[in-house]
């Protein structure tokens, strides 16, 4: 009696064990999942002006999953999920956030320019340089959040040509680092991982007056600066929209609309509550199966006014 | 005195007699020994079901139950954590058996859960959890 007591205690034991070992012990995979949209009104503001109920869509990312997670994903169908990149893998959570908020910055200020420019209201801005979103190596040399303004020399504009550093061998950066200059040497290595960089700006004066609240929120990423773009222009253009207008994709200094990551979970994230959702043109392909006449594809901002020019139905 | 005024601080005397007296016969390395001993072993029979709810946090649309899900399991805690207190505390001093130990036990439960669900609901209202 005694015996078989302690042999059934022995196993709940093993069993709890087990149990707690599927909850915490992590796989190397990592998932993206359905997230949230994004008021834009929640993140910029302008003076005298009203934002229409445009929104950006997030997901959830998240990495290393736990098996039980992993079985839990695999049950439901949820999410996507891959093994981290070597970039992503050699950097820490913190670092992983402020690369995100840095992308964030970047685009938001661009999102500005290019929507005043659209809209011919004054601006004046000034290039600093490139940030920093991934690292080269472990050693951390070059870190995130450092903004890079000339590499052997050359003093790096917004237009700047990296290939012309492709095949040196010692990149001698000069950077800016938490408000100070400094000047590192960067030998290369086979092994090196491709830099992310992004251009940085500061705004000097806008009319009218723009500000950015959302800049203080915990999500990141570069994905929001189309619908940010929209959502400026067309309240300096004194234009409002009653529908539910969501969207995805980066926006560069040009207009034209950049590749997302999660682009399937943003989708299932808004299709029970949207209009209209912009995507990029290059990556329609994805939501093809879908079949959803609400998709619309567009390559760059002007596509993007053009189709709400020519779709008034959607006008406040 | 009125008595619905005596039906409220009766029992809060005898609660305050309780627990002067608890506090009083338990050493303070003992009362500490039954708090670690009581928070293991609460910890252990609720470690699964925080982890479920740690690993459920990923799908956002869930988010409004996992609140409620771990205010339940807060409240729970408090619940195991005080009658295994009290479990330890008679252990380590057996008088402490003879004093009404299921009044002062009652009360502070209470009072413990109440403050938990306060300190949570501020946090949650902080947070916007509810409201995105």
């Amino acid at each position: 009696m005694f015996k078989s007591l302690t042999k059934i205690k022995l196993m709940l034991t093993i069993g709890y064990l087990i149990i707690v070992s599927l909850l915490v012990i992590p796989s190397r995979f990592q998932v993206v999942l359905p997230g949230d949209t994004t008021l834009m009104s929640d993140q910029v503001s302008i003076e005298d002006h009203t934002i229409s109920q445009i929104s950006s869509i997030y997901v959830i990312s998240y990495e290393p999953i736990t098996l039980f997670q992993s079985f839990i994903l695999q049950i439901t169908q949820q999410g996507s999920v891959f093994s981290p990149s070597e970039s992503t893998e050699i950097m820490t959570l913190t670092e992983k956030y402020n690369a995100a908020q840095i992308q964030k910055q970047s685009s938001y200020i661009i999102s500005t320019i290019v929507a005043y420019e659209k809209a011919q209201k004054d601006i004046t801005y000034a290039f600093d340089g490139f940030g920093v979103t991934s690292l080269i190596n472990e050693n951390r040399t070059i870190q995130i959040g450092d903004v890079i303004t000339s590499i052997n020399g050359i003093e790096l504009t917004q237009e700047a040509d990296f290939t012309q550093f492709a095949n040196v061998e010692t990149l001698t950066i000069q950077l800016k680092r938490n408000n100070e200059t400094l000047v590192v040497t960067h030998e290369r290595q086979p092994s090196d991982l491709p830099l992310a960089l992004y251009p940085m700006f500061t705004l000097i004066e806008a009319t009218p007056n723009i500000t950015f609240p959302g800049l203080s929120s915990t999500i990141g990423g570069p994905s929001g600066g189309v619908m940010m773009t929209l959502a400026i222009y067309l309240a300096i253009t004194n234009q409002v929209y009653d529908a539910r207008i969501v969207g995805t994709g980066t926006i560069q200094l040009d207009g034209s609309i950049g590749n997302i990551g999660g682009l399937v979970e943003k989708y299932q994230t808004v299709k029970d509550d949207m209009d209209i959702m912009f995507v990029p043109e290059n990556q329609i392909h994805l939501l093809l199966e879908y079949d959803d006449e609400r998709i619309v594809a567009v390559s760059s901002i002007n596509d993007v006014i053009h189709y709400l020019d020519t779709h008034d139905e959607f006008m406040d | 005195m009125n008595s619905w005024i005596k039906k409220i601080i009766d029992p809060f005397n005898r609660y305050m007699k309780i627990q002067k007296a608890f506090t009083h016969q338990l050493p303070t390395k003992y009362v500490i020994g039954a708090m670690i001993m009581s928070v293991i072993y609460t910890l252990i029979v609720l470690l699964i079901l925080i982890l479920v709810g740690a690993n459920l946090v990923i799908f956002i649309q869930l988010r409004t139950i996992l609140v409620m899900y771990f205010v339940a399991l807060g409240v729970l805690f408090i619940e195991i954590y005080e009658n295994m207190f009290i479990k330890f505390a008679v252990k380590y001093e057996p008088s402490l058996s003879k004093l009404n130990l299921k009044l002062m036990i009652g009360v502070e439960k209470r009072l413990l859960q109440f403050v938990f669900i306060l300190i949570y609901s501020l946090i949650i209202l902080q947070l916007g959890v509810l409201n995105v």
